[in-house]
């Protein structure tokens, strides 16, 4: 497209009115730059610029009319191409046709270029996302899209009216109800979702900036059978024998009176709930989720643990916050580990293979650690320690569902490679939740993230 | 060129009156006529009378030949969904294209709950389905054809980028985006661009992760509060188009079915919303040089689970483990330029260990042309928008990333250490004759003696009594260390430990020189010294015998991927 700046189309397409494009005459602009300059030179330069803007628009109008010509089945039927007129004509007849249909569909009158139903496959397109709404002070879905059948392969009635905590994984429950209960919603009192009473607020709620909302909770799933979509690399979980697939969910908080009516106020949670497209590879991402980070201090104590260390070795935050580090190892590596940490206080970063606790057993893993200074003060702020749970490189059969193995007695061999067959052990969590990748081996292509 | 705001034209819809016969002729009247159909089509265009006013006549084309093209092609999917053809690319999900039967409240959308009745009800202002979801989607979707034409662009397009979406509908995108963003998004269109080779057909179903796509791209943007673009960013995959005019779909160089992009775009820093004004959204605190905590907005006490009593305290306590890093770069980059880009991390309570994700902007504050204190400006983001973010951070491409948050980083907000929090008030067991605070002076505040290396000032007034200078600060390791020195620590080694630090192919990041004097005082940064160059630290293969000296760790993380600049870096790079 030529830099000519008069044939940018996203300024007004023309300098002329419509009038005088119909007559061919200049004006606008360059009529008055005639008047003004009156220079030859500069007018016979100005009329052939000018002709040549205007012969572009029109070949411009033609290239649209004849791309409306195609799209109008009437036009096209023709045997040989109709006349300007004739196809506006044409597209006339064929737009009324088209707005009739949507007035039938939709009882609203506001125009919009897409339909509902368009609308909904294309967030289905993009992101595999549904709608629905949730009132905050019971937690109970209010509305869902007919779109959630193709996401999660559930029915609109298996979610409409039901309490969203049913719908989602246990341990996502607390998220939810900081979303729905934030700082934004004025309540004093907070509805127990897990037992349905109301009580006063215990713990300190979210803080929220706005009524904006975005999280990432796992979601159940219907029978996993037509779901192909998600052999797109995506870890389930599962728990008491139901489906879970993690759903980023964005939407906002609509606070409301109903109009005129002396009322308690109600909130709901508007939003759009997607499977998430996987990422491209990212290596050493803090979002991963087979990795935990924990902070020493200068003691030996942890100060501060991930909280994913309960997904990936089912131990608690509470129940290792204050211990010592060494504390995490399998006993035959405890020494191992706080020679290290004395190491790393003499500023050597590390790495090293050790095998950490799980709830039931050990399991193989990687740590990073560094003495972390501040970078002004050089004072000693704390050692940071990233913990790689290593991961098998055997495929999983998704459709086997075996349960996960037994845990085996380890053979403490530091120097040997680790065994990594039977590291389904490692997540056998004492919740009874597994996690699974569904096809694809895992390491081979993102981290395991969303 | 980039697109730029229309002009307004008053076009006047209203026909003239028709003129008497002799002052007509036939060509004259053939262009009335088309006009007049012109005019016909214009109405029929699903918007509103003003926005159908402001349209010339290219315009009405270009809207009705986009228009047609997306119901053609949802005729030719629906006509597919009910009798499948085999040929037919890429249908994906089983969603049906007609409603199948009346659902609840048909295709309103309920958002209120009156306990009372026990049953949502509409609320008549915000029922409609396509508001309602576009606003909880939280950006716009988009469509490009493979010629990058925007084949569908959602309304609020325009709340975003502040173009209507009659300005974009089937143009091209490249006009809409930065230039050095462009190539890009033409990669992506590619339909080959993830295959690399490999004898894979990406419209089989379970080659289906071989059509998505995530690419970032700097927006125009006509709204007043950017700087003229905004960093947003595309997910979703490639589809196929149906229904597209034959002239185009011959007139391609690639064979076989049409494939366009679909993408959720949304931008890096959300938009401030009418709800609230875009001063709200902004925490803010202010630390001291050494980034101790000095006060806080009373919001991030209540984020926190802090209380003024837990004051002073480092911040790199109250960041996740993770992002200690990420921290120490923008402190070490504020206090030697002034300020940092943006940065996104997290911080954590104390108690429930809430996790929020937030994104700031450091400034240093000066007092007698010496740096004196640091202040933060802070924007929460939710877990979506900030879990997107850190991705991005650690991904390859970081290095390139630039985006600006004119609200953070704008002088209204960081103008001056009076618009930083004010510090908690005086305690009891503090020194007497010491100022206490009045609300109004920038001053710091006297602290209570059990902190260490906390420089006593003095007040604007002159009776306070002057402490003694803080102990010298030993010169930091990082800063100074020539780079081979082996006597820096003998390596500790375990016989059974594989202590190595694996880095194989990474250069490290050049170690930046502080100015030997800086150390001393404490705080003098800006001198008329030239800029030392950083040494050039040597490529680290694992066939080197590992030498300890080299490894400043909290320079050089070793999750930290090649060249990871910061963002400020960047954005002085790219000049925007």
């Amino acid at each position: 497209m030529a830099q000519d700046v008069f044939m940018d189309p996203w300024q007004t397409a023309t300098s002329f009115s419509m009038e005088d494009e119909d007559l061919g005459m200049p004006s606008g602009k360059y009529a008055r730059m005639d008047d003004e300059m009156g220079g030859e030179n500069k007018e016979r330069f100005a009329r052939e610029n000018h002709s040549e803007i205007e012969r572009r628009r029109r070949n411009k109008m033609t290239h649209y009319i004849n791309e409306l010509a195609e799209m109008v089945p009437q036009c096209a039927a023709l045997g040989r191409k109709p006349d300007k007129l004739t196809i506006l004509r044409m597209a006339v007849t064929h737009m009324k046709a088209i707005r009739g249909h949507a007035v039938h569909d939709e009882t609203s009158y506001k125009p919009s270029f897409l339909s509902d139903q368009e609308l909904k496959h294309l967030i289905l397109e993009a992101a595999n996302g549904f709608l629905f709404v949730v009132c905050c002070q019971t937690g109970r879905v209010l509305y869902v899209a007919d779109s959630i059948v193709p996401v999660l392969n559930l029915k609109q009635e298996d979610w409409l009216h039901r309490n969203l905590n049913e719908l989602i994984h246990p341990d996502d429950q607390e998220k939810i109800r900081d979303q729905l209960c934030g700082s934004e919603v004025s309540v004093n009192k907070v509805l127990d979702l897990k037992s349905g009473s109301v009580k006063r607020e215990g713990t300190s709620s979210r803080v929220h900036m706005s009524c904006r909302r975005g999280f990432i909770c796992r979601m159940r799933l219907g029978n996993l059978e037509p779901l192909h979509r998600l052999r797109n690399r995506r870890p389930l979980f599962q728990h008491a024998g139901q489906n879970y697939v993690v759903m980023h969910c964005t939407g906002y908080i609509k606070n409301a009176p109903p109009q005129g009516i002396d009322a308690p106020s109600s909130s709901c949670l508007v939003a759009i709930a997607r499977l998430q497209v996987a990422s491209m590879p990212i290596c050493a991402d803090p979002t991963s989720t087979s990795q935990f980070a924990v902070r020493v201090s200068e003691d030996g104590k942890m100060t501060f643990i991930d909280c994913k260390v309960t997904d990936l070795i089912g131990l608690n935050v509470d129940q290792l916050i204050g211990r010592y580090w060494w504390n995490l190892a399998h006993p035959a590596d405890e020494k191992t580990l706080q020679d290290a940490f004395v190491a790393l206080l003499s500023d050597q970063p590390m790495r090293l293979q050790i095998r950490v606790r799980t709830a039931t057993d050990y399991a193989p893993c990687t740590i990073s650690a560094y003495k972390f200074m501040n970078p002004y003060s050089e004072q000693f702020e704390y050692v940071v320690a990233t913990h790689q749970i290593v991961t098998s490189t055997e495929e999983w059969n998704p459709t086997a569902a075996v349960p996960p193995q037994q845990p085996q007695q380890q053979v403490p061999n530091n120097n040997a490679p680790f065994d990594t067959s039977d590291y389904s052990a490692a997540y056998a969590v004492n919740n009874g939740n597994t996690w699974q990748q569904w096809a694809d081996a895992p390491g081979s292509s993102t981290s395991g993230g969303f | 060129m980039y697109a730029s705001k229309r002009r307004q034209r008053n076009f006047k819809r209203v026909r003239d009156p028709p003129k008497s016969l002799t002052t007509t002729n036939p060509s004259k009247r053939h262009r009335e006529r088309l006009n007049g159909e012109l005019e016909t089509v214009a109405m029929l265009l699903p918007y509103d009378g003003s926005t159908i006013s402001r349209l010339d006549k290219l315009s009405v084309l270009r809207l009705a030949v986009s228009f047609l093209q997306c119901k053609a092609h949802f005729q030719a999917c629906m006509q597919n969904f009910h009798h499948p053809s085999p040929g037919f690319p890429l249908s994906t999900h089983f969603y049906t294209y007609t409603p199948q039967h009346p659902t609840p409240y048909s295709n309103k959308v309920p958002t209120i709950f009156d306990p009372r009745i026990g049953a949502p009800m509409l609320d008549h202002d915000e029922s409609n389905f396509e508001d309602i979801a576009l606003r909880a989607l939280g950006g716009f979707i988009l469509i490009l054809n493979d010629n990058g034409e925007i084949y569908y662009a959602s309304e609020n397009v325009e709340n975003f980028l502040g173009f209507h979406q009659s300005d974009v509908l089937h143009q091209p995108i490249y006009d809409l985006i930065h230039s050095e963003d462009r190539d890009d998004i033409r990669q992506q269109l590619d339909v080959n661009f993830q295959l690399t080779n490999a004898p894979i057909d990406p419209f089989q179903p379970q080659n289906a992760k071989y059509l998505e796509r995530n690419v970032n791209a700097r927006f125009r943007c006509l709204l007043d509060n950017t700087c003229g673009f905004l960093r947003i960013d595309m997910r979703g995959k490639l589809i196929s188009l149906h229904g597209l005019p034959t002239s185009y779909i011959l007139g391609r160089t690639n064979p076989g079915p049409v494939l366009g992009m679909i993408c959720i775009c949304t931008p890096f820093v959300p938009p401030s919303t009418s709800e609230m004004t875009s001063e709200d959204l902004i925490l803010k605190t202010k630390h001291q040089l050494d980034g101790t905590i000095i006060s806080m907005d009373h919001k991030v006490y209540e984020m926190l689970e802090l209380t003024e009593h837990d004051m002073p305290m480092s911040m790199y306590q109250v960041i996740h483990a993770e992002d200690a890093i990420c921290m120490a770069e923008a402190h070490k980059e504020v206090i030697k330029n002034g300020s940092s880009g943006l940065l996104v991390y997290r911080m954590v309570s104390k108690k429930s260990r809430k996790v929020y994700f937030v994104q700031s902007s450091c400034r240093l504050f000066y007092k007698n042309s010496k740096g004196e204190t640091i202040g933060l400006t802070h924007r929460l983001l939710n877990e979506v928008e900030g879990t997107m973010l850190l991705e991005k951070r650690s991904s390859l491409k970081a290095k390139l990333l630039s985006f600006d948050d004119s609200f953070l980083q704008s002088p209204r907000n960081l103008q001056s250490t009076a618009a930083l929090p004010l510090p908690p008030m005086m305690k009891d067991d503090e020194e007497p004759g010491v100022e206490s605070q009045h609300p109004t002076t920038s001053a710091l505040p006297a602290t209570s003696q059990t902190v260490i290396h906390r420089p006593r000032r003095t007040s604007k007034e002159d009776h306070v009594v002057l402490h003694p200078p803080p102990p010298q600060v030993p010169p930091a390791p990082h800063f100074e260390i020539p780079i081979f020195d082996g006597s820096y620590g003998a390596p500790w080694v375990a016989p059974e430990m594989t202590g190595y630090y694996p880095h194989p192919s990474t250069t490290y990041m050049p170690i930046e020189e502080f100015p030997t004097h800086w150390m001393n005082q404490g705080a003098e940064i800006f001198t008329n010294q030239p800029p030392i160059q950083p040494p050039q630290v040597p490529i680290f293969n694992s066939s080197n015998q590992f030498d300890y000296s080299n490894n400043f760790h909290h320079h050089i993380h070793h999750q930290k991927p090649e060249g990871f600049n910061l963002i400020s870096e960047v954005t002085n790079l790219l000049g925007q």
